[in-house]
């Protein structure tokens, strides 16, 4: 289990002080897949190298099982070799004058009490059998492959059998084929041991795919912290909205508002929609829209939905679906049909956008 | 289930440290490499900081003067023979690199930019070239151009009947002929480095615009290079200041001095008593212009810098093709060496089997012996070698360990004032180090004698020697430890590796080949290094070549070559050595 509270650091250089983490509170339950998600700079990998004790933050507290590592107030700090932890860096960081063997064994090599050399052998072996690379052990760490190093950096972090596992975007520097296997083959391999673990990354289908929780980050805040399903179906927030695949985002004031129910007018016209938070009449919102929310008006088009009348724009195949830009008054959205619709441009086109799938969001 | 669930495991105590200890922002390691590189940078700068007050204080050990006086400055200004000196040294490095830039420019510029065939032989040749003692070359011009015994003088006195020697090397500018031919390498060295960082594709650019090939050197190669080129020239002027072996043996004994010539015989006493306060005052000027000279260089690398556009891309630049020039190239190279190092080398051997020197005739072979071999003071030079093994052993070992903590500091830790240390650091590259060599004799004699008596002992050697090194030591050890990921250093941090344990299972097996590397070439300077020891030296702390310098300058030409020989002799095995590392590090290809 890890806990973070209210974790700040601000990097100084000659041209001032920048915050790279804000307020960060987080916890992560035992056995859960955390996963901070965000652009390059907006203080994950801070976040992540604080807990791995690699940073030092400026104030706040982490709790490794509710055992303080770092504490501003209390006056710890516990240094990363004595951290129950263990972590996939993004270059794998695999040692080049060891071999496959020593790389894993030398974790356990490491600290006061001496571990037997059976016993290293057992676990190394054990470790290595884990990510399917025992039968490599001799090898020299440079002769292997790009997924061979991501697999050894996997059971090099297991193998002390840390509290907490930490993955600094250990998939990015593989291949598109590779990356798709080690997906799976990581999520399956944390969940058989059930360790806790702390993942960054800036690819969204990584994020949505392996993790149990996905927090989204920007300019060193948690912007929204939710399980993968409900923050791509319901992002608070115009940033996660347009960040987490993508979202036609408008403004809009709220001119009706019942139970369960309310409708705005925008640029698009009258929209009725799903709100996950209290609003009142005159309330300026912003409402977010997934392109392949919005489907093209047939005769099957449910009568709750919202229809909008526009303009077709150009459309470009991309391989599973046309992409087609949809201009209604002035604004223009875009919409995701499938990919054989027969679109003409510049036709009038009637679009149907279900109201649970308009999810309203505070404007900043 | 293979491994055992986290879950499982009882929680095992992780210490949190509480005390004072563990909110130490370093490990103990790291502490040890602090208080290594304050201690170091006391060290340089006290010896510099000697110097200055040394220079305002008058008297000898023991009864200095308390009061501080301009009295050593007013010597400085107003005795026309210092300022003869200074002038004299001037012209002297003006000559070294009038002669020096040319040859070491179009050797880099044939290696890096050329498809000339024998550059490895370059490479080869080059850093070898720096390891040939000045001295035993200075020796050899010497019997090549001595105005009366010079072979070559002879010869052409006796070919068109001339009264008049037509050349005469114990000259200012027969030294800095002399000089400038074994200080080359170093111009081609770091302007190699130049070439070899600038970006082909700007040249490129240029030639795809339609630009001839000698155009586009003129006006896009030297132009880009022009900054590390100058900055080549300064460093290679700082050091012609610094040069002892080649003005002491062609000039000492016509009473042509130079910077460090002088400063010796002021300090040696070789005119009456030793006039500490006179040298010091002098090495002051000296580290004023050092220090303009150290800041020009310090703009120059900073625009070098900042034209350099590292792309990373692993392309080799279109190399200029040579053709029939290719053979052009070689004469060149083969004069080059013939005259920089071969022939005055051979001259040398063959005037230490001479008992007197004489042109080469049948009565000259007849008189070959070994004699001056058999009565080379051998006491004196076992215990001298000796000496230089002891000093060949620690001198690297001992600046690499203080290079690493250097480097540790200033890049891998965010210690205040680290920036400062690698400055400091850096010092013995921009100030002539026989200043070193100065404040280390004055430090000895004038503040340490009562209670660390380590005048006369190779102790003092080993210390100006550390100090001199501690540049290139530096320069070294940051370049391979920036090549070392920081995430390979993390990753044994995460594996439960404290500061120590890190460096000595991570960083250590990973820096060891740059640190073999560089405490070979330590070594073998430190055995040639002729300038640093003389000027510390006395009866007691004698290196081997401080003993050929005293037979030679006392008269014994003979018996000087026969030992210069017997040293050049002996270190070549180490050389053999070094020019296969080198090779396997790549040193030795373009």
């Amino acid at each position: 289990m890890l806990e973070i509270k209210d974790l700040e650091l601000t990097y100084r250089s000659t041209q001032g002080a920048y915050y790279a983490v804000r307020k960060v509170n987080l916890r992560i339950n035992r056995g859960e897949l955390y996963t901070l998600l965000g652009p390059s700079g907006c203080g994950k990998t801070t976040t992540l190298r604080c807990v791995a004790g690699l940073e030092r933050p400026d104030s706040g507290e982490i709790l490794i099982d509710g055992k303080q590592v770092f504490s501003s107030r209390d006056g710890i700090w516990v240094p990363p070799h004595q951290r129950p932890i263990g972590m996939v860096f993004q270059s794998y960081a695999i040692w080049p004058h060891m071999s496959v063997f020593e790389n894993v064994a030398f974790p356990l090599r490491q600290g006061a009490q001496k571990t037997r050399k059976e016993e290293i052998r057992d676990r190394v072996m054990q470790a290595l059998s884990t990510v399917h690379l025992d039968h490599l052990a001799d090898r020299p760490a440079p002769f292997l492959s790009g997924g061979q190093q991501q697999r050894l950096a996997l059971a090099r972090s297991l193998v002390k059998q840390p509290k907490i596992l930490l993955l600094d975007e250990p998939l990015s520097n593989l291949d598109a084929k590779l990356r798709e296997e080690m997906r799976l083959e990581i999520r399956s391999v944390i969940e058989r041991l059930g360790i806790t673990t702390l993942f960054v990354t800036h690819e969204q289908i990584e994020a949505l795919s392996m993790s149990d929780v996905v927090a989204v980050m920007n300019d060193g805040n948690i912007m929204q912290e939710a399980a993968p399903k409900d923050i791509y179906g319901a992002p608070t927030s115009p940033f996660v909205a347009s960040f987490i695949g993508k979202s036609n985002v408008f403004a809009a004031t709220v001119v009706s508002e019942t139970a369960g129910e309310t409708v705005v007018a925008s640029a698009i016209g009258r929209l009725r929609c799903r709100s996950s938070f209290a609003v009142k009449l005159g309330d300026q919102v912003m409402v977010s829209v997934r392109p392949e929310d919005v489907a093209v008006a047939d005769g099957r088009t449910s009568e709750t939905d919202n229809l909008v009348q526009g303009a077709l724009g150009q459309a470009v195949f991309i391989g599973d679906a046309l992409e087609c830009a949809v201009k209604i008054g002035d604004t223009e959205i875009r919409i995701k049909t499938p990919r054989d619709a027969d679109l003409t441009s510049g036709a009038p086109v009637s679009l149907a956008i279900a109201p649970h799938h308009c999810r309203l969001m505070r404007a900043n | 289930m293979t491994l055992v669930s986290p879950a499982e495991i009882q929680s095992q105590s992780t210490e949190a440290g509480k005390g004072l200890f563990a909110r130490l922002p370093f490990d103990p390691f790291t502490a040890i490499s602090g208080a290594v590189v304050i201690g170091s940078c006391a060290i340089v700068l006290g010896l510099v900081g000697v110097v200055g007050w040394l220079s305002l204080v008058e008297g000898l050990p023991g009864d200095a003067g308390k009061a501080l006086t301009l009295a050593n400055y007013h010597k400085v200004f107003e005795d026309p023979f210092v300022l003869t000196v200074l002038w004299n040294t001037l012209q002297f490095c003006f000559a070294t690199l009038v002669v020096a830039m040319p040859l070491g420019l179009i050797g880099a510029w044939l290696v890096e930019r050329t498809d000339f065939s024998g550059k490895t032989v370059v490479l080869s040749l080059m850093s070898i070239g720096l390891l040939i003692p000045g001295f035993a070359s200075a020796m050899g011009w010497l019997y090549l151009l001595h105005p009366r015994i010079g072979v070559v003088n002879t010869w052409l006195r006796d070919l068109f009947g001339l009264v008049e020697a037509p050349f005469n090397i114990m000259t200012i500018a027969g030294m800095g002929w002399v000089q400038g031919l074994s200080l080359a390498p170093l111009i081609f060295v770091m302007t190699a480095a130049v070439f070899r960082a600038m970006d082909p594709s700007l040249e490129e650019a240029a030639s795809t615009h339609g630009v001839k090939t000698w155009r586009v050197m003129m006006k896009v190669t030297l132009p880009l290079a022009w900054p590390g080129i100058l900055a080549a020239a300064i460093y290679v002027f700082v050091i012609g200041f610094a040069a002892f072996d080649v003005p002491a043996v062609l000039g000492w004994g016509n009473r042509i001095f130079t910077f460090s010539t002088f400063l010796l015989s002021v300090i040696n006493g070789s005119e009456g008593l030793p006039r500490y306060g006179l040298g010091a005052a002098l090495s002051a000027v000296v580290i004023v212009i050092a220090a303009l000279l150290g800041y020009l260089y310090s703009l120059m690398q900073r625009k070098a810098h900042r034209y350099t556009v590292v792309t990373g891309k692993a392309y080799k630049p279109k190399l200029i093709e040579l053709g029939r020039w290719n053979i052009a190239a070689w004469i060149g190279v083969v004069l080059y060496f013939s005259f920089s190092k071969l022939v005055p080398l051979v001259l040398l051997v063959y005037a230490s089997l001479l008992p007197f020197f004489q042109f080469p005739s049948l009565r000259a072979f007849k008189a070959m012996s070994l004699s001056n071999y058999y009565s080379v003071p051998w006491g004196l030079a076992t215990e001298a070698l000796g000496h230089t093994l002891i000093l060949m052993f620690l001198t690297p070992t001992i600046t690499l360990a203080i290079s690493v903590a250097f480097s540790w500091i200033v890049l891998k830790t965010r210690a205040p004032g680290r920036k400062t240390a690698d400055f400091i650091a850096f010092l013995p590259h921009a100030v002539p180090n026989v200043i070193f060599g100065i404040g280390a004799l004055l430090a000895a004699l004038y503040l340490l004698q009562s209670f660390i008596p380590i005048y006369g002992t190779i102790w003092l050697i080993l210390l100006v020697f550390v100090v001199a090194r501690l540049s290139y030591g530096t320069r070294m050890t940051n370049s391979g430890l920036i090549q070392i990921h920081k995430e390979l250093e993390e990753a044994a941090q995460i594996s439960g590796a404290t500061g120590f344990g890190t460096f000595r299972s991570v960083i250590l097996p990973l820096l060891s080949p740059t640190l073999m590397y560089a405490w070979l070439w330590i070594a073998l300077l430190t055995y040639r290094e002729l300038t640093l020891a003389v000027v510390v030296s006395s009866s007691g702390n004698v290196t081997l070549p401080v003993v050929v310098w005293s037979l030679w300058s006392s008269g014994g030409l003979g018996r000087a070559s026969a030992l210069a020989v017997i040293s050049m002799l002996l270190v070549v095995p180490l050389i053999v050595v070094y020019w296969f590392i080198a090779k396997r590090r790549g040193a030795l290809a373009a």
